[in-house]
């Protein structure tokens, strides 16, 4: 057995061949250096590797500045746009507001070349401690909205909350639509409205008219919709297990499925897909909303605004209506 | 109002044209060593009012647009963005004029076959996914892309989803259909079906990263039916409307977008990081709740009233 110098290995040189393979080559120094001791092209190679590293890194460290030092401008102008953002819309708030009266409302819609059919709305609930948050405060919003969309003309409305809060006190939003319906129109002529939960497939009738058949057969003014993040892709795997089931009954068959049954189905489900959803949140957050009801769905939102405002309700108004309609052309 | 030729003089000088690209790879590396998407998405929308605002033919305005759209391609392998996917051409589509669609289908062929030259080297760098549902495009047309998707396959420096015939309902149906063959022929158990499983029957390959970036030109806010299922969360994904026609979007307004991406991204982390350090300790609910039995023990409990 070879005995080792300072730990390494000798290397045995019966053919030349085995070194440098079979072309032939001019063995450099360093080369030969290294068939003597393998210490030194290791410790060379090294080197090259780490130089080449500190280089890398170094440069790596000079770029990632440059980008800290953007970061640091962007975040500066992002700070001044969204002071700006702030301020315009606290005008916006000061230069359009309904003064609870629906003609104002009816009015400034008028205006307009076109109203959407049906709107939908993502509400957040916000905490406790934020002025206009809390569950009251989202109960406040969602019965206002629920006016303004009235007033304005349009009958069907859908509210997304991610947690579905609304759809769990049910009740509390009843009394709080019809409180904010009679400050609007008057304790004598309070329209008709009802209020849904698709998931659950159920319906309740104005403040408490559930079981009165004349309030139920008369023509209702709106229609309210509570949806959460459970009517979005959890009813459409919902849908499909269901689907699978039926076609291991032989009920139906993979071929049968087209997207105007889903589409049939998901309307059943959920609702039909609206034509404006406003975003009253500071960035385009669809935080899950039913997929499906997204396909041709105007979005409207302000960038940094988190109140439910008539301004903001109005402004998106305003927006569809200079929308161009055309599906594929 | 600075006068045309004085503008190309500037623009075409070669100190310009030096300074533009020392510029460019200067952003370009910096941007590198932040976070940058995986997955970005385009509806290249506004092709044809370009060519209405300029006053050309619209196969000229889809032609600038598909220059447009290499010139993004080449932007994100620049920037080692693994996955893009572009609206090439959706099912509603097939509602225009006969003439218009079939020029679409040889712009998309002609230049999806630019990634088969030797130019830049594409050929070994790109691959071509075409995401659709296949049974629409013309016979023709089909081969020749399944040609350029056999030629492509072995690349892996970027990935290029085509949507052509796609819309994503009709994916989603799609997934829904696959699932119920599955089931039936005892694949999958009916009651495991959950989300993960839905995706993965989608037209786009099970390796496919969640969209992280949306983009979409022209100004218009809603999605047209494309990839709604995929960016309806924007915990994952970030949706951008930006107000300019596709052949006008710049690269540095693509920078721009990513720029400010990659600033949430960082500034959400970071938030995330400092709302778990707290001088008070961690005192975030994990899911499963706090087992009071887990608490350390209070100190002895004494009375006023002594041993009683």
């Amino acid at each position: 057995m070879s005995t080792k110098v300072n730990g390494v290995e000798p290397v045995e040189v019966s053919d030349p061949k085995l070194l440098f393979g079979t072309k032939p080559v001019k063995p450099s120094k360093d080369l030969i250096k290294s068939v003597v001791d393998p210490r030194i092209k290791a410790s060379s190679k090294r080197a090259k590797s780490e130089g080449k590293s500190i280089t890398d890194r170094l440069f790596f460290y000079l770029f990632h500045l440059i980008l800290l030092t953007i970061y640091g401008f962007y975040s500066i102008f992002r700070s001044l746009q969204y002071v700006n953002n702030r301020i315009r819309i606290k005008f916006l708030n000061l230069a359009y507001n309904p003064s609870k009266t629906p003609q104002i409302i009816r009015d400034d819609v008028n205006k307009l070349s076109k109203l959407p059919k049906r709107l939908s709305a993502v509400l957040n609930l916000k905490p406790e401690e934020e002025e206009g948050g809390g569950f009251y405060g989202l109960l406040n919003d969602a019965s206002e909205l629920t006016t303004w969309t009235l007033a304005s003309g349009i009958s069907t409305l859908s509210i997304y909350e991610y947690e579905g809060t609304l759809k769990n006190n049910v009740e509390d939003l009843r009394a709080a639509i019809f409180k904010k319906l009679r400050d609007y129109f008057g304790p004598t002529s309070i329209p008709k409205f009802v209020v849904k939960i698709p998931h659950l497939n159920v319906q309740f009738y104005g403040l408490n008219h559930d079981d009165d058949d004349n309030y139920k057969n008369d023509v209702i003014d709106i229609e309210v919709s509570l949806l959460s993040v459970e009517d979005g892709k959890a009813t459409i795997v919902e849908l499909t297990k269901t689907l699978a089931e039926l076609a291991k009954k032989k009920e139906i068959s993979s071929k049968n499925i087209t997207v105007d049954l889903i589409d049939g189905e998901l309307t059943e489900l959920v609702g039909i897909e609206p034509d404006l959803i406003i975003l009253f949140t500071p960035t385009l957050a669809l935080q899950g909303y039913p997929p499906w009801h997204i396909r041709l769905s105007e979005f409207y939102w302000e960038a940094d605004n988190e109140d439910v405002t008539y301004a903001i309700f109005l402004r998106a108004l305003q927006k569809y209506s200079t929308c161009k309609i055309n599906v594929g052309k | 109002m600075i006068p045309n030729f004085i503008k190309e003089s500037i623009i075409s000088n070669p100190v310009s044209i030096w300074m533009e690209q020392h510029l460019r790879d200067l952003f370009v590396g910096s941007l590198r060593t932040g976070q940058l998407p995986n997955h970005v998405a385009f509806i290249m929308d506004g092709n044809r009012r370009y060519a209405k605002n300029n006053g050309i033919e619209v196969s000229k305005g889809h032609e600038a647009g598909s220059k447009s759209l290499v010139h993004i391609i080449d932007a994100c392998n620049q920037l080692h963005i693994k996955h893009v996917s572009c609206y090439a051409f959706s099912i509603e589509n097939f509602n225009r004029s006969p003439q218009e669609v079939d020029t679409l289908f040889e712009i998309l062929v002609d230049k999806l076959n630019l990634f088969l030259d030797n130019e830049k080297d594409y050929n070994k760098l790109v691959q071509i996914r075409i995401i659709g549902n296949k049974s629409y495009i013309p016979r023709d047309t089909l081969i020749k892309l399944e040609e350029i998707e056999r030629l492509t396959q072995k690349n892996n420096d970027l990935i290029l989803n085509v949507n052509f015939s796609y819309t994503s309902r009709d994916e989603i149906t799609h997934s829904i259909s696959k699932i119920i063959d599955k089931s039936l022929n005892n694949e999958i158990i009916t009651k495991k079906i959950d989300i993960n499983e839905f995706q993965k029957n989608f037209y786009y390959p099970e390796d496919t990263p969640p969209v992280d970036l949306l983009i979409r030109t022209s100004g218009h806010t809603r999605l047209s039916d494309y990839l709604i299922w995929q960016v309806n969360d924007d915990q994952i994904s970030t949706i951008e409307f930006i107000n300019v026609y596709w052949p006008d979007f710049k690269i540095l307004q693509f920078y721009y977008l990513l720029l400010k991406w990659s600033y949430n991204k960082s500034w959400k982390q970071t938030r995330e990081e400092w709302s778990n350090i707290s001088i008070f300790g961690n005192n975030t609910l994990n899911e499963s709740g706090i087992n009071l039995k887990d608490l350390p023990n209070p100190p002895p409990l004494v009375s006023i009233l002594g041993k009683k």
